[in-house]
């Protein structure tokens, strides 16, 4: 037996958003560093996956799962939402209709998916495109905020994913509250934590899982 | 919205999303097939769809709508200009259902009037609601406007006792090149279908089985079986459900069967109130542990989208009663329903039954014979012949005794690999299966699109069809067209495939049907009634599989249709529920009393060969039908696939996502070459001890290996 087990948790990420934001580029850059302005999209994959030492004893496995065609129609499959413990959503700030449909995306995430507690997942908004010339609300910082608050995003970052800006804030951030979430949700729970955790033996779904060595 | 950038040309278009419609999609896109995927509802699943209470209104007033309107008919002329030189329309009927006969009922007070009465006779049963108030508090808001508009539609007078709202009668096989084309009613919201994710996050898991995850566990009972002496694994069949309740402090009525009266009294609103809370299947089926789609899942690793409980127990109607079927050796040991002698006869019979093809001389003599003489023959008792005649083998009188054998066989074969009874039940209803492998095709590349479907077919030369135009007026070209039989016009389909049809009845009910345990998950078969060929099955589903809230249960009858769903259904209604018409039912009659009830005929053309006229590469799949499991639309999905592509594999597994090592030097030099996925043998996944090929040894072996009966 180890003495020191190392915490690993293992979270579903959603990122969501009108066509053609930034969706895969960001979650590129996020996981690859890399960034391309033509490419195809990935094919036959849920999820790409980014594995963050959180601290000397936390070690955090992402899964950021992209919208695959199904989506086009925002006609999502429960498959897609179930489990999920955070969310972004792109808008591209270029074209103002992208963050028009916003509110669309969060009533459908939060139709579909919630905490055990029932409360909604946290949700961030990603201006992304901010190395390009803006259009419309994102232009004014403390209106988003304003906008933020009223909608229950927990923040929203100006993003790029050409330029590298504040991508790795942003998934900070989520991750904060999602920890912060799971810390106040444990206090709540008697029980074991079973509830949560899916493990198939091929790929793993998101849960909590000890690491083994 | 989103249509100048949606390609024009596809491999493959599907319509319907269907189990069959989406395991063939899903196998299409994963060898790479361009496939556009459309359904004209807005919610996945067709005529195999599950739906919460709300969601189950909608649909209600949906077929109801279809049912009535007359289609317009189609004038090609709209489309002339989307036609290239010598082609032709096959239009397609827009409100063609397989569905009829759809009759809703309700037989609920509609408000707590008398509330404070309830309540004082249910005080052990603290409602949910108050159990968790986090939860429901957000819940109250939004159903209290559904409720108020529902109720008033479905109840006109809340005095009466009982109330029956006859939502739609309308038998809808008419003919359908009359019917109209306008646009559908749209439905207001497609959220029924996922809204309830969340429920399942907050409640138990105990006894829910991770197919791919359970390999593992099976090849660790091989093992026991071979070092230990028979039945004696017993903590891996045992499926004792340690009930932990949603909130604290809730008790379900059912912990004291003795007392009927104690059973919570609801009332419309309060169901109501509780609406995301149901999962109701239209086309309830079970999987058989070592069945086809249970394989399929395990083998494309589909698996990993969705989550099973064991099917806990097998009930028959016996001698006026409704009791336990031993059907592990676990059970048959422990039974108390059985003698000694009979328990050692079950064993016998059984045990030579996983192998009776090797014992030919044993029931040659009986082949063609019902199976029943040959059970008799073999000095069964009576209530032994009844168990394994009506509950595990699902025969009837007539069944001849080398299909009793197959079946009985197939039935055992299947125990023991997640449970004590042969079946699994899939987390938030069977309606759940096809969206997995919607999700499989989208990852794949395929596009989905709801709220759509084909306007016609378009037919080029050589009586082939080269492509659809959609209900937006846009041509698509494809290859291949795959659609549900039921949306095909009269035209496509061969004559006698409207003549089978099932019956399906939906009850929400006060109680179990055995009330010794609660979390069941229960399948019976009643004996065929009037007319009938074919049993009769019963299913029943407690809250632990999210098919209701605390405190109710959810029965599924089917059989096949002879008449309506009501009047064939009526016989076995009779038998197992409370009479309906009675206000105070005897106090010794401790059935369950159906609160609300939906009864609806499906065309059913599994027995018949749909292609029969249609050109070569438009295929027809069958919808659900009344068998009890998946068998029907797995083969037939394979067949399909096998025609499109022959000697491709089906459904490969996909690779892992934690296998896949993006290659970003390659990447990086050739900026178009797009983001290829590199699957990694000695991928970092290794430490944790499961790569592919292990995975797959392990499902070989149980394929291979028998239950615990061989
Ligand atoms: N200038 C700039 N272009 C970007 C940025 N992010 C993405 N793009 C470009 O925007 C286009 C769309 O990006 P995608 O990542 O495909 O967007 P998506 O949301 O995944 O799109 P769909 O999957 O089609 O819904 C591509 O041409 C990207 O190169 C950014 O931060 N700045
Ligand atoms: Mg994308």
């Amino acid at each position: 037996m180890a003495a020191a087990e190392k915490k690993e948790h293992l979270y579903k990420i959603l990122v969501i958003g009108e066509l053609g934001t930034g969706k895969t580029s960001i979650i590129k850059r996020y996981v690859h560093q890399f960034f391309s302005q033509h490419y195809r999209a990935t094919i036959g994959v849920d999820f790409a996956l980014k594995v963050i030492n959180w601290d000397s004893d936390t070690l955090i496995r992402l899964q950021l799962w992209d919208i695959a065609g199904q989506e086009r129609f925002g006609n999502m499959t429960r498959v897609y939402y179930k489990e999920a413990v955070g969310c972004f959503i792109v808008f591209d700030v270029t074209r103002a209709s992208t963050f028009d449909a916003v509110q669309k995306w969060k009533n459908d995430l939060d139709s579909k998916v919630q905490l055990p507690d029932g409360s909604s997942i946290p949700c961030v908004l990603l201006a992304n495109k901010c190395d390009q010339a803006k259009e419309g609300l994102v232009n004014n910082a403390g209106q988003m905020d304003e906008y933020c608050k009223d909608k229950a995003f927990a923040g929203w970052f100006e993003t790029s994913a050409k330029e590298n800006i504040n991508i790795d804030e942003a998934a900070r951030f989520l991750v904060t509250k999602i920890l912060a979430n799971e810390e106040h949700m444990q206090t709540n729970e008697d029980g074991p934590k079973d509830s949560i955790t899916i493990t198939s033996s091929s790929s793993s779904m998101p849960g909590e899982k000890k690491s083994c060595c | 919205m989103a249509d100048d950038d949606l390609p024009r040309e596809y491999d493959a278009i599907v319509l319907g999303t269907g189990l069959t419609e989406c395991v063939i999609a899903a196998a299409l896109a994963r060898i790479g097939f361009r496939v556009l995927h459309l359904d004209r509802n807005d919610y996945y699943s067709s005529e195999w769809a599950v739906f919460n209470f709300d969601g189950m209104q909608r649909w209600i007033k949906q077929e109801q709508t279809r049912a009535l309107e007359k289609e317009a008919p189609f004038s090609s002329e709209l489309y002339q200009e989307l036609l290239e030189d010598g082609e032709v329309l096959i239009p397609l009927p827009q409100h063609g259902t397989g569905t009829s006969n759809v009759v809703e009922k309700v037989f609920m007070k509609e408000a707590p009037a008398d509330i404070v009465e309830v309540e004082d006779k249910t005080s052990k049963l603290s409602l949910a609601s108050e159990a968790a108030p986090n939860i429901t508090s957000q819940e109250t808001t939004e159903s209290s406007e559904i409720d108020s508009q529902n109720v008033d539609n479905l109840l006109q007078d809340s005095d009466k006792r009982f109330e029956e709202s006859v939502v739609s009668e309308t038998v809808s096989q008419g003919d359908h090149s009359t019917q109209s084309q306008g646009k559908d009613q749209p439905l207001t919201e497609s959220e029924e279908q996922s809204e309830n994710a969340k429920i399942g996050q907050e409640k138990n898991e105990e006894n829910s089985v991770d197919v791919a995850e359970s390999t593992g566990k099976v090849e660790e009972q091989q093992k026991s079986d071979k070092t230990e002496p028979n039945y004696d694994n017993v903590e891996f069949v045992v499926q004792e459900s340690d009930h932990k309740a949603q909130g604290a402090g809730v008790k379900v009525a059912e912990k004291e069967p003795k007392k009927p009266d104690k059973v919570r009294e609801w009332t419309l609103s309060e169901l109501k109130k509780e609406w995301r809370r149901f999962n109701l299947d239209l086309a309830p089926k079970m999987l058989y542990s070592r069945g086809s789609l249970v394989e399929l899942l395990i083998s494309s690793d589909i698996a990993k989208y969705c989550e099973f409980k064991t099917v806990t127990r097998i009930l028959t109607h016996l001698n006026g009663k409704v009791e336990q079927v031993p059907c592990s050796r676990a059970d048959v040991f422990g039974s108390k329903a059985v003698t000694m002698v009979e328990k050692r006869m079950l064993m016998k019979f059984l045990t030579f039954c996983m192998e009776y093809e090797k014992h030919a001389e044993d029931y040659q003599e009986y082949q063609e014979k019902p199976y029943t003489e040959f059970l008799k023959s073999k000095k069964l008792s009576a209530t032994v012949q009844h168990y394994i005649c009506q509950a595990i083998a699902m025969s009837t009188d007539k069944t001849n005794t080398i299909e009793g054998l197959r079946r009985t066989k197939r039935f055992l074969q299947s125990i023991g690999r997640y449970g004590n009874t042969p079946f699994l039940w899939p987390l938030y209803g069977s309606g759940e299966l096809p969206q997995c492998f919607c999700r499989m095709c989208a990852v794949f590349g395929g596009t989905y699109i709801l709220r759509r479907t084909a306007r016609a077919l378009i037919m080029g030369k050589d009586n082939k069809c080269v492509g659809i135009i959609d209900t937006e007026g846009l041509r698509m070209k494809c290859n291949w067209v795959i659609m549900e039989g039921g949306l095909a016009s009269e035209a496509l389909l061969p004559e006698n495939s409207r003549n089978r049809k099932s019956s399906r009845g939906i009850y929400i009910t006060d109680k179990s049907l055995c009330t010794d345990d609660q979390d069941q998950i229960t399948l019976m078969h009643l004996p065929p009634a009037n007319g009938q060929t074919d049993p009769i099955t019963v299913m029943e589903l407690s809250p632990a599989t999210y098919a209701c809230p605390k405190g109710l249960h959810v029965v599924h009858l089917t059989c096949q249709g002879c008449n309506s769903a009501e009047e064939d259904l009526k016989p076995a209604e009779d038998l197992l529920f409370k009479p309906v018409e009675q206000v105070e039912p005897e106090p010794t009659d401790t059935r369950p009393r159906v609160l609300w009830s939906l009864h609806l005929n499906q065309m059913d053309n599994t027995g018949c060969d749909l292609n029969e006229k249609t050109p070569e590469n438009v295929v027809l799949v069958a919808g659900p039908g009344a068998s009890l499991d998946f068998e029907h639309s797995i083969l037939e999905a394979r067949q399909v696939f096998e025609k499109i592509c022959p000697g491709e594999e089906f459904l490969p597994k996909a690779p892992n996502p934690e296998d896949i090592i993006f290659d970003d030097g390659q990447e990086a030099a050739n900026g178009d070459s797009g983001f290829e996925a590199d699957v990694n043998d000695e991928g970092a996944d290794q430490e944790e001890g499961h790569s592919q090929d292990t995975d797959s040894e392990v499902d070989a072996g149980v394929a291979e290996e028998g239950s615990e009966w061989s």
